[in-house]
Formats: structure tokens, C-alpha cells, sequence
């Protein structure tokens, strides 16, 4: 092993870009790895928007890594993809909840790539282009921390990080913002500074339900029913719908609809006013904590429940099962979305930085 | 850090020999256009000359050349594309002709071919032996080939030798088969990777049927950018159409001034190695040593190693060994031993740059999986035995690693 390399993921983007030009001015010797996950000739859609497996991507990065003159590679991950994202993402839809597949995508197989690759390759260190901050603490554990650029902060995706994870993990990024970040290519010579940002779901080119459709999903024609079971109207099949979904139902009303459960068992739609929506409480399972620490007492946390929410504090108790919790709002009541994360924060003694405590997926 | 050449299969180290005939020709010459009428022009006619006497000569194993016609072209490529488009009609209009060409040919071929099929010819396509390992070796029969002939054939088209396992095909056995059974279309071969690598013998091969013969210089330690094709004049195929229009360079066969100093490199190259058999024979003995080596340190860590290449004497490159070691895949295989210093291949890399599998492997009868676990090394001329056994030691130890990685983290 040698100390100073690092395996980096490069998608190409303004982000990991930067990340191996900092790396590189820092002296780790940089392994920049590309994965393509994806390939729209094969899967159907329209290649043009902004993803983070175009060849003209890899092209930057292998720019970037011949001007910095380090390895750099190209590996063909689409089965780990096909089989840890795209299949959960469909067969979570079909079953009626709301999948997050960058979520997937982070934990299963960029992280989980990148550590083989790490030990395959003799290094030490892996890094990516989030956002997001490691810190040691004075009792030498790590943390994992919100990143500088609030707007950019990734740390939602990274909370099943574990201790040995963010001993061995360097966010390049995480203490910038993401117009240092595009000056670190300008003042480099490199002029993908202005290039657009990968938004969305990076796969899905055109819409969910279209894509569910390429992929096998058939669209039923069912009910759309009050809480009470009356019909209110008829829906174009279960997957074309999320919980919490508030336009494009087709039904009016006095006051605005939401849909408030899918049961592809019955095909149906289950509509309702906002407060039938909310929440007191909601169960989170398959729960880790970035300290590798388990659940045993309750704790006060401010709870996202999607990657654009600000949080809002809750009671997370251990829950009967192993590696499961109760989260209970603490003021008003809310929506979820099962199949998101819920992903804890705490306050630091620094008002604009949580850390982040470690999270699960909502039932 | 010290590093180690095994991809001579991509392209050759530049041999000694080779660099200082170009020193040589630079220091000489400061133009030497063949078709000038005048003085200088008399000298580069003359460095041609004796460039493809060289050459043939080789081709020939140092006896003189009979009934051949050596065009020089920009390469493996050209040559290549020539030697299935060239000799075709392209024009006529008869729905119901065909090629044959084997599962293992280069893109230089597979890309001619699936361009005749705009010109309405149907491709067919000769798979080698499928089964278990030890079959897999990417050796054709000769029945697979044959059998695919019929009176509308027009091509036959086989590589000597396999860029990717290094097995080397019966063509002269196809060739005759075909011939006596009055087969009178036409019979081409790539024979870019048995340039210095076997005991190729083009005396034999015209003898045998075939009408012509594309490689390129640079898989043997000469310049890039320099080609072959070598004609056999004694056969019955039509009159050649030149892919390269222009001038009458090259008796009227390709076009464009030669590329003096690629074409004199490659002449002193061969010219150095004609009734060379030393050389064939180290490397051969080399190979041996390699293979048997990398088996036992495989077998060492008790996983499976799996050889693509043949072992019987004769059927088989003296530098080039494709194997699978099951559950490591060579992507992080290549990339590993590219990391210390040692520079292998799997397939073909595509255009995004990430690695292809072989596809040799795939038309041996591997799975998608199995392909992707195949890499390929391939001894250039300066191979030692002290570099084989460091970079088997570390060959070793990248296996160990990634074997490793993947039963942790799996």
C-alpha cells in the first residue's frame, strides 16, 4: 500500500474535476476512475441532457488526468448498476412507494466500486467530487459534516458512510463553494467551468413513468378513491403517481387533493385533503449512524426526509426491531414519502454546519 | 519505476535495428520522392527497391520471391480494407453472393466486410471449436470454413494468426481444401500478428491458394504509419481497384508518395531477421516458461486459471498468452498492473475508453462474464526471463489483491 494514493471517481463534471486538480496540487498521486453506469443507445431516451456517463464527460476527465499526468480509467459498471439501482428503482415504484435511486447508486456502487478498487489497487484513500466534510474529532473518531455550499450540500446521500469509510475518504469539494469550485478549473486553464449541471435522476431522460414503461411496467386503468372508498375518478396506472403528489390528478375539488397512498394489490389511488397526509410519527428502517454506533436511547434531531429539505427536529426513539426507530415530529405534523431516507443532523458549534448522525429509509 | 512491455500485440517496441535506420536514412536523405525523374529520385526508387526485395524475401524465408506483388500502404488498416474491397467486383448486381470470413478477425476486416454488405453480399461468418476449456483455444476447422463455401462465394477471408489468443489457423489447409474442390473465388488473409511471430511462409500459402496477404510494420518493431499487401500474381483474381486514387505510385496500385523513411525501417527490420529462427525460438521458449509459471502461481492461491491460447507446438504465437482467472475481472486486472508498471490489454477499448472484452473470447463460446475476465499479454522481441519472473510475481500480487477486494466487499 502506498499512503499517498488515492482512487478518485471522476464523472467528468465541474465537481470531480476540480477534485483531481486539488488532489493533484495537494501531492496525492490521483487514480481517477470513471464508471459508466449507464448508456442511453442500449436503454432508450434522448442522450442529450446534462448525465454523468456521456463520452464527452469521460473526455474531460481524462483531460484532466493527462494534463496532471495520473492514471486514469474508464470500468463498465452497468450490471452492478442494472442489478443495485435500476431494478430496485422500477420494482419500488411498481410496488407503490417512491425510490430513491441516487441513493443507491452513492452506497452500492459508486462507494462500493471505489473501495475494491481502493484495495485492488494498492491505495489507501478513495475520493469523490461530493459535497460534504470529514472531520476528526478530539476523541479521533470522525464525523460527517454538511458541506461549506449549503445549496450543494450531498451529505443526505452519504449517511451510511461508516467510521472506517470517513477515515479513509477525502471530499475535495466540501469546503467550497461552488463558485471556488468552478474557479479551481478557470484559473486551471479548463474551460468545462461553464458546463451544466447533472440534475435529476441522471438515467431517466424523459419521464418516470415513460421509463417504467420501457422497462416493463404495464399501466392498469384503476380507481381513484377518498380514504373512504368512494370513486372520485380513474387513474392511468398505480406507478404514475407518488405519495404526496398534489398536481395532475385530474380531479377538482374545493381544496387542493394530494394523493395519499398507492396499494398496486388493489390498483388504486387513494386521494385526500393535506391534513389527511400528515403525519405525527413514521417508522425508519435499516438504520446506520456514521459513528457505527447503534440506537439506544432516545435522541433530538433534525430529521430530512428528502435530499431538498431543510429538516425539521424530531424525536428518534430505538424502535422494536434491531437497526429500526420511531421519528416523531416535535411541532407541527408533516408528510413523508416511504422510500426515502431520513437522514438525522445535529447541530455543531458552528450555526451553518450539521453533522450528520447517520440515517434509514422510511417506511 | 522500472516498467515492462507485454502488449506487442497493440504495437511493437521500435527494435534497435529499426532506430538506427532511420537515424540513418534522416541524416542521409533530405528528400527522396521515388517518383522524381531526376537524381534523388533515382535514390528513393532504389531504397524501394531493395526495401520490398527485404520484405518479400522474408515473406518468402530467404528464398527469392515468385509470382508476388508487394504495394506498400499506410498500414494494417489499408492493407486490410484493400485486400476485401480491392479485388471484388463491387458493381454487379446479383443479390445472391456471399464472403466468408472467421469470427476472429480484426475490425480492419469486420468493418470491410459489413460494408459489402451494402453492395448486397451476404456475410458468413466461421466460428472456431466451441466446448470445454482446452478446446477453447480460437483454432478453426477447416470443415467450419469450408462447409460455408458454396458457387456463390466470392471471399474467403481467414487471419494467419489470432491478435487476441495467438492461435494460428489452418489456412493453407483451407486454402488447398478449397481450391481442390474448385473453389475459384478469392482467398485473402490478415497475416499482421505472424510477422516475426511464426514460421510463416508465403511460398507456401501462394502455393496453397491464397491471392493475397495484408500486415503492418509496426507490430514488428518498425515505424507506424507503414503497411503491406502482398499480391499472388499467379492467381485468378480479377484485376485489383486501388482504394487510394491519385498518382501511379506503386505500379498503379495505391496512390500517394510512399513514406520513404516507415517503408526503410521496415525493410531492415525483416531484412535483420530473414532465416532468423534464434529469435522465434528464444521467444518461443519464453512463452513456455511464462505460461507455465503464471499457472503455477494461480494455482498457488487456489483460484482458476484458464489458458484461451493453444499448447500444442506449431499452433501458437511465440508471444502471446490470453487467459481467465475466474471472479478477477481484467478491467482491474489491466489497471492494476498498469499501476506497477506492467502494460497489458483485454480487448479493444471503445469509444468512451472504457475496456472491451475480447472478442476472441466471446466467439470461443465464453459468457459475457468470462470474457471480461480474460487479459491478454503479449511478449515483445527484447522479452527476458528476469522480467517474466518480476512480472509474474506482480501479476501474481495483483490477483491476490483484487481477489481479495471482491470477497470483502461482495
Amino acid at each position: 500500500m502506498e499512503d499517498n494514493r488515492v482512487v478518485l471517481a471522476m464523472s467528468g463534471g465541474v465537481d470531480s474535476c476540480a477534485a483531481a486538480i486539488l488532489l493533484s496540487q495537494q501531492g496525492y498521486k490521483v487514480i481517477g476512475i470513471s464508471m459508466q453506469v449507464w448508456d442511453y443507445k442500449n436503454n432508450g431516451g434522448n442522450s442529450t441532457r446534462a448525465t454523468c456517463c456521456s463520452p464527452s464527460d469521460f473526455d474531460d476527465a481524462r483531460k484532466i488526468s493527462e494534463v496532471y499526468d495520473f492514471p486514469f480509467y474508464v470500468f463498465d459498471f452497468e450490471d452492478s448498476f442494472r442489478e443495485k439501482v435500476i431494478d430496485k428503482f422500477v420494482n419500488t415504484y411498481l410496488a407503490g412507494k417512491t425510490p430513491n435511486p441516487c441513493l443507491d447508486c452513492n452506497r452500492k456502487v459508486k462507494f462500493a466500486e471505489l473501495k475494491k478498487r481502493g484495495i485492488g489497487f494498492g491505495a489507501n484513500l478513495i475520493s469523490t467530487g461530493h459535497y460534504a466534510r470529514i472531520k476528526q474529532k478530539e476523541d479521533s473518531s470522525y464525523g460527517l459534516y454538511t458541506a461549506k455550499d449549503l445549496n450543494k450540500d450531498q451529505s443526505y446521500f452519504l449517511y451510511a458512510l461508516t467510521q472506517e469509510d470517513l477515515a479513509t475518504t477525502i471530499f475535495p469539494v466540501g469546503d467550497m463553494l461552488k463558485p471556488e469550485v468552478r474557479e479551481v478549473l478557470r484559473v486551471n486553464g479548463f474551460d468545462i467551468a461553464s458546463k451544466a449541471e447533472s440534475q435529476d435522476i441522471c438515467f431517466v431522460s424523459d419521464s418516470v413513468s415513460k421509463f417504467i414503461e420501457r422497462k416493463g411496467g404495464v399501466k392498469t386503468e384503476g380507481d381513484i378513491v377518498n380514504s373512504k372508498g368512494d370513486i372520485l375518478g380513474k387513474h392511468e396506472g398505480v406507478f404514475n403517481y407518488t405519495v404526496g403528489q398534489r398536481k395532475g390528478l385530474g380531479i377538482s375539488a374545493h381544496n387542493p387533493l394530494y394523493v395519499l397512498a398507492l396499494d398496486p394489490s388493489s390498483n388504486s389511488v387513494t386521494i385526500g385533503e393535506k391534513q389527511e397526509l400528515e403525519k405525527k410519527f413514521f417508522n425508519v428502517r435499516d438504520i446506520t449512524l456514521t459513528s457505527n454506533k447503534k440506537i439506544e436511547t432516545s435522541f433530538k434531531a433534525k430529521v430530512k426526509m428528502r435530499y431538498r429539505h431543510d429538516g425539521v427536529q424530531c424525536l428518534i426513539s430505538p424502535g422494536s426491531e434491531p437497526d429500526t426507530a420511531k421519528v416523531e415530529f416535535l411541532s407541527d405534523w408533516s408528510t413523508v414519502s416511504p422510500g426515502q431516507a431520513a437522514v438525522f443532523y445535529k447541530e455543531t458549534s458552528d450555526a451553518s454546519m450539521y453533522e450528520v448522525l447517520g440515517g434509514g429509509i422510511i417506511e | 519505476m522500472t516498467t515492462i512491455y507485454w502488449d506487442a500485440n497493440a504495437g511493437s517496441q521500435l527494435r534497435e535495428v529499426a532506430k538506427l535506420a532511420a537515424l540513418d536514412f534522416l541524416e542521409k536523405h533530405r528528400v527522396t520522392n521515388p517518383s522524381s525523374v531526376h537524381a534523388l529520385g533515382r535514390t528513393g526508387r532504389s531504397i524501394l527497391r531493395q526495401s520490398r526485395e527485404s520484405v518479400l524475401k522474408y515473406l518468402f524465408q530467404g528464398n527469392a520471391s515468385k509470382n508476388a506483388h508487394l504495394v506498400f500502404t499506410s498500414g494494417g488498416t489499408e492493407s486490410c480494407n484493400s485486400m476485401m474491397l480491392g479485388l471484388l467486383d463491387l458493381d454487379q448486381i446479383n443479390t445472391k453472393r456471399n464472403i466468408v470470413i472467421s469470427a476472429l478477425e480484426h475490425e480492419a476486416v469486420t468493418a470491410a466486410a459489413n460494408f459489402l454488405k451494402t453492395k448486397n453480399f451476404e456475410i458468413r461468418i466461421a466460428k472456431p471449436k466451441q466446448g470445454d476449456y482446452g478446446a477453447r483455444t480460437g483454432i478453426l476447422d477447416v470443415e467450419s470454413i469450408t462447409n460455408l463455401v458454396d458457387a456463390d462465394t466470392e471471399l474467403v477471408s481467414l487471419m494467419y494468426a489470432s491478435n487476441e489468443t495467438g492461435a494460428i489457423q489452418p489456412l493453407a489447409l483451407v486454402a488447398e481444401k478449397l481450391r481442390s474442390s474448385g473453389y475459384d473465388g478469392i482467398i485473402v488473409s490478415d497475416i499482421t500478428q505472424a510477422l516475426t511471430k511464426s514460421e510463416i511462409n508465403l511460398e507456401t500459402l501462394f502455393k496453397s491458394g491464397v491471392d493475397a496477404v495484408a500486415f503492418s510494420a509496426h507490430k514488428i518493431g518498425a515505424l507506424s504509419g507503414v503497411g503491406g499487401l502482398v499480391f499472388n500474381t499467379n492467381s485468378t483474381c480479377r484485376q485489383f481497384q486501388p482504394l487510394v486514387m491519385g498518382g501511379s505510385q506503386e505500379d498503379k496500385l495505391r496512390a500517394g508518395t510512399e513514406f520513404m523513411l516507415g517503408i526503410y525501417t521496415l525493410g531492415k527490420v525483416l531484412e535483420t531477421l530473414i532465416n532468423d529462427t534464434d529469435e522465434l525460438h528464444r521467444r518461443t521458449a519464453l512463452l513456455d516458461y511464462a505460461r507455465t509459471l503464471i499457472e503455477k502461481n494461480i494455482k498457488e492461491q487456489e483460484l482458476d486459471i484458464n489458458f484461451l491460447t493453444p499448447s500444442e507446438a506449431g499452433t501458437y504465437l511465440c508471444n502471446t498468452l490470453l487467459f481467465r482467472v475466474t471472479g478477477v475481472p481484467a478491467e482491474d486486472l489491466l489497471a492494476a498492473l498498469d499501476l506497477e508498471g506492467i502494460y497489458t490489454s483485454t480487448g479493444s477499448a471503445c469509444s468512451s475508453g472504457k475496456q472491451d472484452s475480447t472478442k476472441a473470447a466471446l466467439a470461443i463460446g465464453c459468457s459475457t462474464k468470462e470474457a471480461r475476465e480474460c487479459l491478454r499479454i503479449s511478449f515483445d522481441w527484447d522479452v527476458t526471463k528476469s522480467d517474466i519472473d518480476v512480472g509474474v510475481k506482480k501479476l501474481s500480487n495483483c490477483i491476490s489483491r483484487i481477489h481479495s477486494s471482491l470477497k470483502e466487499l461482495n
